[in-house]
């Protein structure tokens, strides 16, 4: 994976950090991405997927 | 399936105690030590476990209405085994404990006094028996043939007990137990005899009054004579016996092992899962009852359909709509592809028969179905051809509306087509349709091969045959390869049990280490190349490094070297060669290529790892070409994007080539991100 800054290339702006909003299985929290704070376009890396993500997805699941 | 029903199924797990047969007997016998003797040929050993049990075994044998055989999974014809034993007179076993310094007199000369004085002088206790006819036994002598009970009776004559005819106990005091009599003249007297002798034992050793009982006794009658067997037949019949454990559940399943489940568990868990109330409990077996791969291999003794159980429990899930999308969504989607215009095809008109090779036969390689199918005009003449999806990832997902519309689709077809025998390929495709099209008459393509002329390709070469989990019941069909193997010029090793690959059941989106041990396990059950009849098997196997083939390259085409080597096709090769497969049998163009996507070897085995496949990356990486929704690394040409299909979002990142893309990485979530500008956001 690259390193450095991420840039919307929609907006030609760095993301930031921005509260967003992940629902699943009925559920819906927020936390903190980097998002692009023109056209709110998001990232989520693949380590966060794997991870905590995931961990969350299952536990959902058996709710 | 709820709750309860569940609950129902607890009862009837037998795990702890003896198997069904056993616990059938009246009298205890270990029906399956004493078949298991009968298997090794074993004979006298067998007579001996019996005889142990029953003490009287022509008796026994003349009179036991064999409650066992209903229990028995195998549907083996005990009774006849035991009389097949017993035809001659008993071995006259007399167990001879050393004696003991106590004395029972047992005034009681029927079975039951008989059985008990018997029992109680093997262990060595101090037996005069009190009878008050001419000679022992009571009513048995009305009911059967002298020469039968006196050679039963004889292992009095070389015990210890002390018989006294025309007597009864005149002085009980002069003995530590008195036993009385008992009016049955049947096993039941036996059964009450030997319990009863358990009981005088414990009163000697623990001082203990022991109370008499008043079990209903089993009615005395004389049994017709059951089937009459030479040895070959009973040694034939005893090899039928399947040599159930009571933890075959637990042995077979790999899901229960991993998961670290009991049945007994599991039956509370299901049930919990099945009950589960709003914020207050979880939904325990979840995972379980998703990962199941529905194979059907479990075998529990006591006929508990663990398959059924998790089969119906993801119904009653579905039905409230709290089945997590993704566990299905890939198959679903592939049961889609398969009854698209671009896959299914229903070929010719009314015949006597219909080939259906299923949906992955032509997937994994477009040939297999055309040669057989070649091969089937030839023996068969007019045959019709349907290739469609048999509907099991509907079933696999608890989708009962699916799976009805599929098999009205396809019953549809088959009235169109004159209501023909189906030859099928697969056997999950048979295990499915017999299922869900009872009606269709279906017929296994390998029984009709194994009598067609085909080249002999194996040279002497050692392979073994892996017998795929659907084809558990389908003896023929077993048969058949190892014949299409043997007469191909293959050397058979010994086969590995029939096993799951892991296909089945949707387990790798459930619980992907699960699918991986599992497909290692089976891949490599035996050290041989493998022949397989199942092309998921083979697939699966050759994604793993095994060398396999499917039977049906024997029919095709090129070396079985090559086939030995051939790779698994990745999900967008395999719904490319359906496209293919139809497009070769009718006038519809084959499918164009596709837009040009590079990916390394190592990043398809991921995609193919994480059930992503290369239209679905495809259609995300042109949704944000298309929208400009992309992002990067200041100064890197590397892109990165996602898009929501169905149940998951997909990110790729990617580099954009002349005519194509390169696929860098990918990877995929369940949960929904809420899109657009956020709040808070200008």
């Amino acid at each position: 994976m690259e390193s450095g800054e991420l840039v919307c290339c929609k907006c030609g702006v760095p993301l930031a950090s921005i509260k967003s909003k992940l629902s699943y299985m009925g559920f819906s929290a927020s936390y903190e991405f980097p998002r692009c704070p023109v056209c709110g376009q998001i990232f989520i890396s693949e380590e966060l997927v794997k991870g905590k993500m995931k961990e969350l997805e299952m536990t959902l699941e058996d709710k | 399936m709820r709750a309860s029903d569940i609950a129902a199924l607890r009862q009837q797990c037998t795990r702890g105690g003896p198997l069904p047969c056993t616990a059938a007997c009246p009298l205890n016998v270990d029906v399956r030590a004493f078949i298991e003797k009968i298997k090794q040929g074993d004979i006298q050993k067998a007579r001996l476990i019996y005889e142990r049990a029953v003490l009287f075994p022509r008796i026994v044998a003349a009179l036991c209405p064999a409650p066992c055989e209903a229990f028995c999974r195998s549907a083996l014809k005990i009774r006849a085994l035991e009389s097949f034993c017993f035809s001659e007179p008993s071995g006259e076993h007399v167990g001879r404990m050393p004696a003991r310094n106590k004395k029972v007199a047992v005034v009681d000369g029927g079975l039951s006094g008989l059985a008990c004085a018997l029992r109680l002088s093997e262990h060595g206790w101090g037996v005069e028996l009190f009878s008050s006819g001419e000679r022992p036994g009571g009513g048995i002598w009305e009911l059967l043939p002298q020469e039968l009970i006196l050679s039963d009776f004889a292992v009095l004559d070389k015990s210890r007990i002390v018989v006294r005819n025309n007597a009864g106990c005149q002085n009980p005091e002069d003995f530590d137990y008195v036993y009385l009599p008992h009016e049955d003249v049947s096993i039941g007297g036996i059964r009450n005899g030997l319990r009863d002798a358990e009981a005088i034992e414990k009163a000697l050793k623990l001082g203990d009054q022991p109370k008499f009982d008043s079990a209903a006794a089993i009615a005395a009658r004389i049994m017709p004579p059951p089937e009459v067997f030479d040895l070959a037949e009973a040694t034939a019949e005893a090899q039928k016996c399947r040599g159930c454990k009571c933890n075959d559940c637990i042995r077979n399943c790999v899901m229960m092992q991993y998961f670290g489940r009991t049945p007994e568990k599991l039956f509370v868990d299901v049930g919990g899962t099945l009950g589960v109330v709003k914020g207050v409990s979880k939904r325990i077996a979840q995972k379980q009852i998703f990962s199941c791969n529905l194979c059907g291999l479990c075998d529990c003794p006591a006929g508990i359909d663990f398959q059924k159980m998790f089969a119906d429990s993801r119904r009653a899930i579905f039905e409230t709509g709290r089945m997590p999308q993704a566990y299905h969504q890939f198959w679903m989607e592939d049961m889609e592809h398969a009854m698209s215009e671009n896959a299914f095809l229903a070929l010719g008109g009314p015949a006597g028969y219909m080939f259906f090779p299923g949906c992955q036969l032509g997937a994994s390689r477009p040939e297999y179905v055309t040669a057989a199918y070649g091969i089937l005009k030839k023996e068969l003449g007019e045959v019709s051809l349907l290739l469609a999806c048999c509907g099991a990832p509907a079933y696999w997902a608890g989708n009962v509306k699916a799976e009805q519309e599929l098999a009205a689709r396809l019953s549809e077809v088959w009235r169109d087509m004159g209501h023909p025998k189906v030859v099928t390929a697969c056997p999950s495709c048979g295990k499915q349709l017999a299922k869900m099209c009872p009606e269709w008459e279906c017929v296994s393509l390998y029984e009709i091969l194994a009598n067609s002329p085909f080249a002999e390709k194996g040279q002497g070469m050692q392979v073994a045959v892996f017998d795929p989990c659907a084809a558990k019941e389908m003896q023929e069909v077993k048969e058949s390869v190892r014949k299409i193997a043997r007469r191909s010029g293959f050397s058979l090793m010994p086969s590995p049990r029939e096993n799951c690959c892991g296909n089945g059941g949707h387990m790798r989106a459930v619980a992907p280490e699960l699918f991986d041990q599992i497909a290692e396990s089976s891949a490599f059950s035996s050290k041989e190349d493998a022949i397989t009849y199942c092309v998921n098997c083979r697939d699966i196997f050759a994604s793993r490094g095994k060398r396999a083939i499917h039977i049906l390259d024997l029919f095709c085409e090129g070396s079985p070297e090559n086939a030995f080597c051939r790779p698994a096709p990745s999900w967008g090769e395999r719904r490319r060669n359906r496209e293919l497969l139809k497009a070769g049998l009718t006038d519809m163009p084959a499918p164009h290529g596709a837009i040009k996507l590079l990916i390394s070897g190592e990043l398809m085995a991921k995609l193919q790892n994480e059930l992503l496949t290369e239209q679905e990356i495809l259609n995300t990486i042109q949704s944000c070409e298309s929208s400009g929704d992309k992002l990067s690394y200041a100064g890197s040409d590397v892109y990165i994007g996602h898009m929501r299909q169905g149940a998951i979002t997909i990110w790729v990142e990617y580099r954009v080539l002349d005519g194509g893309y390169e696929l860098r990485n990918a990877y995929s979530h369940r949960m929904i991100i809420a899109e657009g500008v956020p709040d808070g956001v200008r």
